[in-house]
């Protein structure tokens, strides 16, 4: 493999019994960037997660991290992962800082400037007992355990799960701090905007296959604008002309609503032209690609 | 007490450890304490009023009158048992399987730890754990027996400590193997309850029932004979049997365990 991919999955399958999990599921990671893991429940996400990670092995297929492969390597290459599950248990009985230096031990971790930088940065409650923290409290002792050898390679599984907006947005600067040190990391997520405020690129993921892997800026920039034209009372407005190549054109009393591929000239030119009292042109975001490729997807 | 997973599981059982020690000696030593008023003529006129047919549950009824053969055979022939098979499957499905239907294995084994190291560690920590319960049995023996006014019988405490740590070591490791063999905690239960009920049944009837005499070789509690203390020394063959019990569900273990996947629900 070569140098310039973290993470090389190839062909890997998983079965549970009868169960198909994942289906020849391919992608690869470059370093230095953050991937994002984007499917609904049950696309298979977590199971690939937890083949990086050793936790399971593959019916079939090769999975490589840093050159390595994952399971003859585990021990050799968690010593430059970090993980955390969105979902994860810690020891109750023990205080935060208990269970950092246990996790300390364990990394071979002999520094603790970087431990004392995440506390203090994350502001975590490091005295009281684990059960007794709030979830998000427990994150960030989560996220500390993960980030405290430094990394090489982040792996988070839904990392957001049950965290308030505030701890969110922590989060996703201690995740874009990480990167920019020369880290990769990878995750998992349902979340449309948090993959879009992160991420560099994204493979997408359904029912146990890729669907894609692209680069987010790529993606955004094929994504539609969404424009909102409001009026006066009693203004009859007209619809777009075909030349502005709108879509899904929508009316209420007051508003007419459009998306466009690009808010460009052409359309502030029409735009101009009639006689509105506000205009807002929503940003491009994924959720229009998202629900394009999932569209028969409930769950989303 | 961080710095292993050794240590951190001990520190973890340490109540257990309390607990279990406090709940032993609360039994045995107490049991044992019982022997002045029982010794003598009640305990004469109750030995020769017991069925010699009883011998497979209670052992030699006539050591009974004696303090070394009381304590062999009514205080560990009978109580240990009933204290320490519980407290084995206890220790080892916790230990085997605790962390595991808790999802904290995950965040255990995303660390640089292997899976042998995991296994290795916190079975070494049961056993520290049954030689601390089965050493504070022992020196609570110690403490009671001159109270009482008996001397203590130490080749024969010594031996029934050997050959009670062993036995609870074995079916503890049984558990313990079971369970991080196949990550199946029921399967890790029922196995070494279904084999200790069948041998005491085994035990209890192989003096009525001819064909069960045949059977005592897979007896477990077979090789969990106080009673024979008394007269004989530690029998070898049990020590090596309870021995390799052990030592081959811990090899199980770390070969089964480095193999199979982590179970979401175990």
């Amino acid at each position: 493999m070569a140098d310039s991919i973290a993470i090389n999955v190839e062909g890997v399958s998983k079965r549970f019994g009868k169960t198909l999990a994942l289906d020849q599921v391919s992608f690869q990671v470059k370093p230095a960037t953050v991937h994002g893991f984007l499917g609904p429940n049950g696309a298979g996400k977590t199971t690939t997660i937890k083949l990086l990670m050793d936790f399971i092995r593959p019916s079939k297929g090769k999975l490589e991290i840093l050159g390595k492969d994952t399971r003859a390597n585990s021990v050799v290459l968690k010593r430059r992962i970090g993980y955390l599950s969105g979902d994860f248990e810690l020891y109750n009985n023990l205080t935060g800082s208990q269970y950092i230096k246990y996790m300390s031990h364990l990394s071979g971790v002999k520094n603790q400037s970087r431990t004392l930088e995440l506390v203090e940065d994350l502001n975590a409650v490091m005295d009281r007992k684990i059960g007794l923290l709030s979830r998000g409290n427990k994150q960030k002792i989560g996220l500390i355990a993960a980030l405290m050898n430094d990394p090489d390679i982040l792996i988070l599984d839904e990392p957001t799960t049950g965290l308030d907006p505030l701890m969110q947005q922590k989060f996703y600067k201690a995740v874009r701090d990480h990167a920019k040190r020369g880290k990769t990391v990878f995750m998992s997520s349902h979340i449309l905007s948090e993959v879009q405020e992160v991420c560099d690129h994204v493979t997408f993921m359904k029912k146990g296959k890729v669907l894609e892997t692209v680069e987010v800026s790529n993606l955004l920039a094929k994504a539609t604008r969404r424009v909102v034209l409001t009026v006066d009372k009693n203004v009859t407005m007209m619809a777009p002309p075909k030349v502005l190549g709108a879509s899904n054109v929508s009316h209420t009393k007051h508003t007419l609503s459009f998306d466009v591929p690009q808010a460009d000239r052409k359309v502030m030119r029409w735009i101009a032209m009639q006689p509105v009292k506000d205009v807002t042109i929503n940003e491009a975001d994924l959720d229009s690609v998202f629900m394009n490729l999932y569209e028969d997807e409930e769950e989303v | 007490m961080f710095r292993s997973i050794f240590t951190k599981t001990l520190y973890d059982k340490r109540w257990f450890m309390l607990g279990w020690g406090l709940g032993a000696v609360s039994l045995l030593a107490l049991t044992a304490a019982f022997f002045p008023s029982l010794s003598g003529n009640g305990m004469d006129a109750l030995v020769k009023s017991l069925p010699p047919e009883l011998e497979g549950i209670l052992g030699d009824v006539e050591d009974w009158s004696t303090y070394p053969g009381y304590l062999a055979s009514a205080v560990f022939g009978l109580r240990g048992e009933m204290l320490f098979v519980p407290m084995a499957i206890l220790l080892g499905v916790g230990l085997g399987m605790g962390d595991e239907s808790n999802r904290r294995l995950y965040q255990l084994l995303a660390k640089p730890v292997s899976r042998r190291r995991v296994v290795l560690e916190r079975w070494l920590a049961g056993l520290v754990v049954i030689a601390v319960v089965t050493g504070i049995v022992y020196a609570s023996l110690v403490v009671v027996s001159p109270m009482i006014g008996e001397d203590v019988p130490y080749e024969l405490l010594n031996g029934i400590t050997v050959i009670t740590a062993l036995f609870t070591a074995a079916l503890f490791s049984l558990t313990y193997g079971l369970g991080v063999a196949t990550g199946r905690k029921n399967l890790a239960i029922l196995v070494p309850v279904v084999w200790t009920m069948g041998s005491l049944l085994v035990d209890a009837f192989k003096l009525q029932i001819d064909w069960l005499k045949d059977l005592e070789w897979v007896s477990l509690l077979s090789y969990y004979k106080t009673a024979d203390l008394v007269h004989d020394d530690i029998n070898l063959n049990h020590v090596v049997v309870l021995g390799c019990i052990a030592l081959i569900s811990l090899i199980v273990a770390l070969i089964a365990f480095q193999n199979r996947d982590i179970h979401e629900e175990a």
